[in-house]
C-alpha cells in the first residue's frame, strides 16, 4: 500500500474500526515507513494530551443527583396523566365528542420529539404543522399547562409559526387565563424555563397584553424579551408586531398596542398618527414628550419632521 | 447489565431504573459538561436527560445500547438548547475574550508544574471551541469511548459523517496545540 493510502486509514487504524486484513496491511506498512509510523504517532501524542485534560464530577452531591431525577421522573409520570385531564377537557369543550380520541396526537408528538433524529423531527414537524385543532388545542395545553418544562418547551417548537394563526392564538390566551386563575400569568409563561430570547413567547405575551387583567404580568414578560435577549431578537420581535398592532383598522387594537409601546418605552413614530384621537391623543402626547424631552403640540407635522431628523 | 436492567424495568421494577442512573450519572453529567462547558447546565440537562429516558424506556427496543440512546436524547435536548438561546454563540465570544469560566478540572498530578495545568487547561478551551459536531463527536469518541457506529447513532449522523468530523476535529486540534505537544 502507498503511503497516500495509508494515511487515509491511520485514524481508522488507530481508532480500531478497521477490518482484520486490512489492519494488518497498514500494520506492515508502519513497520517500514518512518514518515507513516511518524503520523500515528502524532495522533498518539494529541490522544494522550486530550485524555489527560479530564474534568472533575465529584463536586456534585450524587445521591441528591438521583433523588431529584427520581422525583422528576415519577412526577412526570403522574403528570402525563393529569396533562390529558385538560386536553381532553379542552377539546370536548371546544369540539365535541366525536374528535376527542384524536387529542392525543398532539401529546404523542411532544413525547416522540425529543427521542427523534433530525430526520424524525423534521417529520414530526410537517406533522405538527398539519394538525387539527383538537391536536393544536392539545400542543397548546401543554405549552402553557403542563409542569414539565422540557414538554412545554418542545410544544412551543411544534407550535411554531401557527401561534399566529387566528383560533390558535385565541385558544392559547383561554388556556392561559384559565391557567392565571390559579397561578400568576408570568409563572404560566416565564418560569416554566424559557429563557430570555424566546421569540416564541412575545406572541402569547402579546395576546395576553390585549387582556386588561393579564396586562400587567403580560407587560412584565414583554420587557424581559425586549431586554433580555442576547442579539435583541426578542426587542425586534416586539416591534413588529407593534408595528401592526399599531398600524390595525380595530380602534382596540390600535390603543393595546400603544399601551404596550408606552409600558416597554418603545419609541415607535407610528403612534404620531394617534395624537388627535380623541381617546388616545392626550396620553400620546404626554409619552412623546417624557420620551424625547421634545415640547412639541399636537403637531404631527412638527413630530414626524423630528422623527425624521432623529433617523 | 444495562440490558438486565431494561428488561427489569419494562416489566415494572422501578428501582432498575435508579441503578441505571447511578450506573451512568457521572458518564452523562461529564458527557454535558463537555458539551456545555457550565456544570450547573450540566447537571440540569443530564438529569432532563434521564427523566426523558425513564418516561420512554418502556419503548427502548435495544436496538442500539442504553448508552448510546442516552447520549442521542442528551445531545438532542442540548441541541434545542443550542438553538434556542444561539447560546454557543455567546459563549465562544467569551472564550475568544478569555473572559470564560474554566470547566472543573481535576486536581493536577502531585508533582505536576504549572505549565501541565496550563496545558490541560488549554486543551479543556480548544475542545470547546470546536464546531458542535466536531466537538460532539470527538467528545463521544475520546472521553466517552465509543466507537464510530455508537456515535454516528448517538449523534444521528452517517458512519462516514463521524469519520470526516473526527478527522477535522483531530487536525485542527493538532494545529492549534502544535507547539505545546511538540
Amino acid at each position: 500500500m502507498k503511503c497516500d493510502e495509508i494515511r487515509e486509514s491511520i485514524a481508522e487504524y488507530h481508532d480500531r474500526e478497521l477490518d482484520p486484513q486490512r489492519a494488518e496491511r497498514v500494520r506492515e506498512h508502519l513497520a517500514g515507513c518512518a514518515s507513516c509510523s511518524g503520523e500515528l504517532r502524532e495522533l498518539e501524542g494529541l490522544e494522550t494530551a486530550l485524555r489527560g485534560a479530564p474534568i472533575r464530577a465529584d463536586d456534585i452531591r450524587w445521591d441528591a443527583y438521583v433523588a431529584k431525577v427520581r422525583d422528576r421522573a415519577t412526577a412526570s409520570r403522574r403528570s402525563a396523566w393529569k396533562a390529558l385531564i385538560p386536553l381532553a377537557a379542552a377539546a370536548l369543550f371546544l369540539w365535541g365528542f366525536t374528535r376527542v380520541f384524536t387529542v392525543e396526537n398532539g401529546a404523542s408528538l411532544v413525547d416522540h420529539y425529543a427521542l427523534a433524529d433530525a430526520e424524525g423531527r423534521a417529520r414530526l414537524e410537517r406533522k405538527a404543522a398539519r394538525l387539527g385543532t383538537d391536536g393544536v388545542a392539545a400542543l397548546v395545553t401543554i405549552l402553557v399547562a403542563d409542569p414539565d418544562p422540557v414538554r412545554q418547551r418542545v410544544a412551543a417548537k411544534l407550535l411554531g409559526s401557527r401561534m399566529n394563526e387566528g383560533p390558535v392564538r385565541q385558544l392559547l390566551v383561554e388556556r392561559s387565563k384559565e391557567v392565571a386563575r390559579q397561578d400568576s400569568a408570568e409563572v404560566v409563561l416565564v418560569d416554566i424555563g424559557f429563557e430570555p430570547g424566546d421569540d416564541e413567547l412575545v406572541a402569547p405575551a402579546m395576546e395576553m397584553a390585549r387582556s386588561e387583567r393579564l396586562f400587567a404580568d403580560a407587560v412584565r414578560i414583554l420587557k424581559r424579551l425586549d431586554r433580555g435577549t442576547l442579539n435583541r431578537s426578542g426587542h425586534a420581535e416586539i416591534v413588529r408586531r407593534l408595528r401592526e398592532m399599531l398600524s390595525s383598522d380595530l380602534p382596540r387594537e390600535r390603543e393595546a398596542g400603544f399601551r404596550i409601546a408606552r409600558e416597554l418605552e418603545i419609541l415607535l413614530e407610528d403612534v404620531v398618527e394617534f395624537l388627535d384621537v380623541p381617546a388616545l391623543g392626550p396620553q400620546v402626547l404626554d409619552f412623546l414628550r417624557r420620551r424625547t424631552g421634545q415640547k412639541f403640540g399636537p403637531d404631527k407635522a412638527a413630530w414626524r419632521a423630528w422623527f425624521a431628523r432623529k433617523s | 447489565m444495562d440490558a438486565e436492567l431494561v428488561v427489569r424495568f419494562q416489566k415494572g421494577e422501578e428501582t432498575a431504573f435508579e441503578d441505571l442512573v447511578r450506573r451512568h450519572m457521572r458518564d452523562a453529567y461529564g458527557f454535558c459538561l463537555r458539551l456545555t462547558a457550565d456544570p450547573f447546565r450540566a447537571e440540569e440537562l443530564s438529569q432532563d436527560g434521564f427523566v426523558l429516558a425513564y418516561r420512554h424506556l418502556k419503548e427502548f427496543r435495544g436496538e442500539s445500547s442504553f448508552r448510546t440512546w442516552l447520549y442521542r436524547i442528551l445531545l438532542n435536548l442540548h441541541r434545542d438548547r443550542i438553538r434556542r438561546r444561539a447560546r454557543e454563540e455567546a459563549r465562544l465570544e467569551v472564550l475568544k475574550t478569555g473572559d470564560h469560566r474554566p470547566l472543573p478540572s481535576s486536581p493536577a498530578a502531585p508533582g505536576a508544574g504549572q505549565e501541565a495545568v496550563e496545558l490541560e487547561e488549554l486543551i479543556r478551551r480548544r475542545v470547546a471551541e470546536l464546531p458542535d459536531r466536531q466537538r460532539e463527536v470527538l467528545v463521544l469518541h475520546v472521553y466517552q469511548g465509543l466507537d464510530y457506529r455508537a456515535i454516528a447513532e448517538a449523534v444521528g449522523c452517517t458512519y462516514d459523517d463521524v469519520k470526516v468530523n473526527l478527522s477535522l476535529a483531530r487536525r485542527r486540534l493538532r494545529e492549534e496545540l502544535k507547539e505545546r505537544l511538540s
